[in-house]
């Protein structure tokens, strides 16, 4: 099994990350506080949770944007982290990344064209013009937009168009493993859909880190689920498991929190309120991050922060009371 | 007092004793590169070579720079700052305390009313945008921007002073000797250096005041029902004036720097009237002294200006107790 | 203000059209200035015909039979102190300041936007050296720190073109600092390093065009204010002498006069000095005004 492994390691192994940042002389933030998960190639890791709770650090310590404070990335088996810049420069292609806000992840002075001729050309490829030209207009017609867009500037096109745009960019990089940080939520609702489809019509065997905070959008199209609270991972499932069994406080909460569209069985459904409110991250809560707000939080939860376990058939739950929550 | 802004305050006071110190440095070595021996510009050409030899021994103009850097600095700590040749051989720090406070006079009214009277113009121009005063005021305040000072001294010279008499021309009256005739003899001089820092300050609040008008936390406040004026008058106001500070620091260089032509024109004898002399005498020593004194105080009203700043904006003040993200 | 429906014609030229007409709508004072601007360029471009052919005078001709005359056909706005003709020697005094002004915000700008441009995107030491020189520059009053570096570089043309665009650095590399400084946070630049374009190429394709908006209206500013500095500094006898002919100095040598009534020598060369940098100052406002909305007051 080892050997296999080893031969065979998955597109991103993440080990037990850790992002802190200093705030003012004393406090510290940590926003991403022991983390670990893995993506293999073809897969979609989504990751959720509400704003602050580190998934978009995750994200941008993965691709090496930050510089995380501990742990270990691993892509295909090499601790990324430890690379120089020289010896990272040949894998920095195959790691890219799609932004929230499509407004400020374009150059407003460049053409749509020249946008992605950018990013075809700059992994040093050398082309004649004609090739490019084709690359070009091969890659926007992979995200749906006309060719004729070459010549338009971003403040002509709509965030959807701007979003098509900006996966346009990253494919141009023919990259391995992309980071999907929100890319939906700055985008009408009718448009989500489309850019989801598109999302899955070109993955083949790219691996995806899915990042959102809306469960719904996340159940569509990732394979596994992880559940993030104030920089730990607190569940962990491949996406049917977890919708139908959720078994952390934390997860039981945000999904009941979803509308269902018939109205009788809405009517039925327990609804759970969460009382206060995400705690700020410079006054992290002690032992599990989420007790202060948990109704089954006892005197172990508060003192001791609970680790993943295994509850059966890889659904990992960080908690110390998973079993008496169950009934 | 809140323990992060008194390290705020010693911060910059310690900047601020640093960039003096490296303006002093500065100046030392600009005053050094203006081609030209001082000591045969001060003698006159005629003199021979041992009686100019002696001079410059006794000024240490022989001596290693950097050692008459440092006789430079430590006199001029003490407030000896040598002997003016272009004003027959005063010393220099006596001259220095007699005019500063003349220009005193003249550029503290001007800050005062160019403060004053420009923010009260730029809300006045927020409140009632569009309307005629607004756009009037908005063309006259560009005027004033771009009127050249000295020119426009001469015109009211021409106009109030010869013409119709009203002020005198020229000349300068302590307000301890004839506090009347003191206010008469500034009138002119102060009005036209408020020019710049009036209309500067004027449209700088006018835009922030417009700024925070049309902010979110504003409508929020008029949709609750809180008087419209109540509303323009406190809350936009308040936070619209943080940043004048910093104009205000900008405008003061800029009056220390109009005093020089402005006591030109009117023969006031202030600083600037001072520095015009030792340049156009090519006092070094001069030069040297006065441009140092004037930058210590530049940098000494910044720093007010900065601790002043540091109080208004609660996010300096309060810093360290509830840190944000 | 964006246009979200796809329209046939060609971007870059909806582009300018939307600036044009933002640009002159904002009334007849900038249309105004706009020609006072214009006239001001050409009368300083071709000074030397002008007075040739147009005007048949010699600015610097004396004529001491002729002393503050009076404004004939010959001497359209009289003569000086030397009998020299004024209006030719407004004529001549337009393109000095044409020329001190140009210059010097050119050689300004230009190393005032690379020194902003690298201290904002290294930072680090480097960038802490020069923003600390500008602080330092900052300190002393401009105007006495432009005259002491004219006696340095020596009064002549060249050394208030220096001077001049010394004392202009510091506003360059502040604003250019903070833009700096502000883009590279953008995702844009973010995305731009993650397919991997080298950080020169960064600097000099995603932000060194993104802070053009605001470099060409403080140029334009500059402009403005440079124009009237040569004219302060002339007027302080610090720059231009006489008798080469420049606004300040012509201001300057009638100053003495105006108690005898002879007032065109002061106030003409005043007049013009005043209606060119309050022209280009508006210019400056109308073109931030309609480059972005979003610049006012922070320039």
């Amino acid at each position: 099994m080892n050997n296999e492994m080893k031969n065979n390691p998955p597109l991103l192994e993440v080990r037990d990350l850790k992002m802190y940042f200093r705030s003012g002389k004393d406090s510290v933030v940590k926003a991403v506080d022991g983390v670990s998960f893995r993506i293999d190639k073809g897969k979609v890791l989504g990751l959720v949770g509400e704003s602050g709770c580190g998934k978009t650090t995750i994200g941008k310590s993965v691709l090496k944007i930050y510089n995380p404070t501990g742990g270990e990335v691993l892509y295909k088996g090499k601790d990324i982290l430890k690379m120089s810049k020289g010896e990272f420069k040949k894998y920095r292609r195959s790691l890219q990344m799609i932004f929230q806000d499509p407004y400020s992840s374009i150059d407003p002075r460049q053409s749509v064209f020249s946008i992605l001729k950018e990013a075809v050309l700059a992994g040093g490829a050398k082309m004649s013009t004609g090739e490019l030209k084709d690359k070009v207009n091969g890659y926007l017609e992979t995200v749906g937009l006309p060719v004729e867009m070459g010549n338009r500037y971003p403040h002509e096109m709509s965030g959807g168009q701007r979003q098509r745009l900006g996966i346009g960019r990253a494919l141009a990089c023919e990259p391995e493993l992309i980071v999907c940080d929100e890319p939906v939520s700055a985008l009408d609702v009718s448009i989500q859909a489309q850019i989801i489809n598109l999302f899955q019509r070109i993955q083949k065997d790219m691996g995806y880190l899915f990042i959102a905070h809306d469960l719904a959008v996340v159940r569509h199209i990732a394979d596994v689920v992880g559940v993030m609270y104030l920089g730990h991972l607190v569940e962990m499932m491949d996406s049917e498991g977890l919708y139908a069994n959720p078994m952390h406080p934390y997860t039981i909460a945000l999904l009941s929190a979803i509308p269902i569209t018939d109205y009788y069985k809405e009517k039925q459904r327990k609804r759970i309120i969460l009382q206060g409110e995400v705690p700020s991250p410079l006054h992290a809560p002690s032992g599990c991050p989420f007790h202060p707000r948990c109704r089954y939080a006892t005197e172990e939860c508060r003192r001791i922060l609970p680790e993943l376990k295994d509850m059966g058939a890889g659904h990992m739950v960080a908690c110390h009371n998973v079993e008496k929550i169950a009934d | 007092m809140n323990k992060s802004y008194g390290k705020y305050i010693l911060k910059r006071i310690f900047i601020s004793i640093l960039v003096i110190f490296i303006i002093s440095v500065f100046v030392f070595s600009l005053m050094h590169l203006i081609p030209g021996d001082p000591v045969k510009i001060m003698l006159g050409g005629e003199s021979d070579e041992a009686v100019l030899q002696a001079y410059r021994e006794k000024l240490h103009l022989t001596e290693p720079l950097p050692v008459q850097y440092w006789l430079w600095l430590t006199s001029a700590l003490k407030g000896d700052f040598g002997t003016s040749y272009a004003l027959n051989g005063q010393d220099i720090g006596t001259l220095l305390l007699q005019r500063f406070p003349v220009t005193l006079s003249l550029a503290v009214p001007c800050i005062l009313i160019s403060t004053i009277l420009g923010v009260l113009i730029g809300v006045v121009c927020a409140v009632h945008r569009g309307s005629a005063a607004d756009q009037v005021l908005t063309v006259l305040l560009t005027a004033m921007n771009g009127v050249p000072i000295f020119w426009i001294g001469i015109v009211f010279i021409w106009i109030f002073g010869l013409q119709l008499k009203w002020f005198p021309v020229m000349g300068y009256v302590s307000p301890s000797d004839n506090f009347p005739e003191f206010l008469r003899s500034i009138a002119m001089p102060v009005t036209i250096m408020c020019f710049g820092p009036l209309s500067a300050i004027a449209r700088q609040t006018r835009t922030n005041m417009l700024e925070v008008i049309n902010q979110d936390y504003i409508r929020t406040a008029r949709a609750n029902g809180i008087k419209d004026s109540s509303i323009k008058y406190r809350h936009a106001l308040k936070n619209a004036l943080i940043p004048i500070a910093t104009i205000v620091g900008i405008q003061f260089r800029w009056a220390v720097g109009g005093s020089l032509f402005i006591e030109q024109i009117f023969a006031i004898n202030g600083i600037g009237r001072t520095v015009m002399l030792a340049i156009t005498g090519r006092d070094y020593t001069m030069i040297q002294a006065c441009t140092f004194i004037v930058s210590v105080f530049v940098v000494a009203v910044n720093l007010l200006l900065d601790i002043l700043y540091g109080w208004l904006d609660p996010r300096i003040r309060l810093a360290g107790r509830e840190g944000e993200k | 203000m964006s246009k979200k429906e796809i329209s046939m014609s060609n971007s870059k030229n909806s582009q300018m059209r939307t600036f044009w007409r933002t640009f002159f709508s904002r009334g007849i004072i900038v249309k105004i200035s706009l020609v006072i601007a214009v006239v001001f360029v050409l009368v300083s471009l071709l000074a030397s015909p002008i007075n040739t052919y147009l005007l048949h005078q010699d600015p610097l001709e004396v004529d001491l039979m002729n002393l503050f005359a009076d404004s004939s056909r010959e001497h359209l706005l009289g003569t000086d102190l030397y009998g020299r003709d004024i209006l030719a020697r407004i004529v001549s005094g337009a393109q000095m300041s044409l020329i001190c002004s140009v210059f010097s915000c050119l050689l300004g700008a230009v190393i005032g936007i690379i020194l902003g441009l690298i201290a904002g995107y290294f930072e680090g030491v480097v960038g802490s050296v020069i923003m600390r020189y500008i602080d330092i520059q900052m300190s002393i009053p401009s105007l006495i720190f432009i005259i002491v570096i004219s006696l340095i570089t020596g009064e002549s043309l060249f050394g208030v073109i220096m001077a001049l665009a010394f004392g202009l650095i510091p506003n360059f590399v502040r604003v250019m600092y903070g833009l700096v400084l502000q883009l590279k946070g953008s995702d844009y630049v973010t995305a731009s390093k993650l397919i991997g374009v080298s950080e020169a190429k960064i600097m000099m394709k995603h932000i060194l065009p993104n802070t053009f908006p605001s470099m060409i209206v403080m140029f334009t500013m500059s402009l403005g204010s440079n124009i009237m500095l040569e004219s302060t500094l002339s007027f302080l006898s610090i720059g231009i002498k006489v008798p080469t002919p420049s606004w300040g100095n012509m201001i300057s040598e009638g100053y003495s006069y105006i108690i005898r009534g002879e007032l065109m020598l002061s106030f003409a060369p005043g007049v013009c000095l005043m209606l060119v940098v309050i022209a280009f100052n508006i210019l400056g406002d109308a073109l931030r005004d309609s480059l972005d909305p979003r610049l006012r007051g922070k320039l």
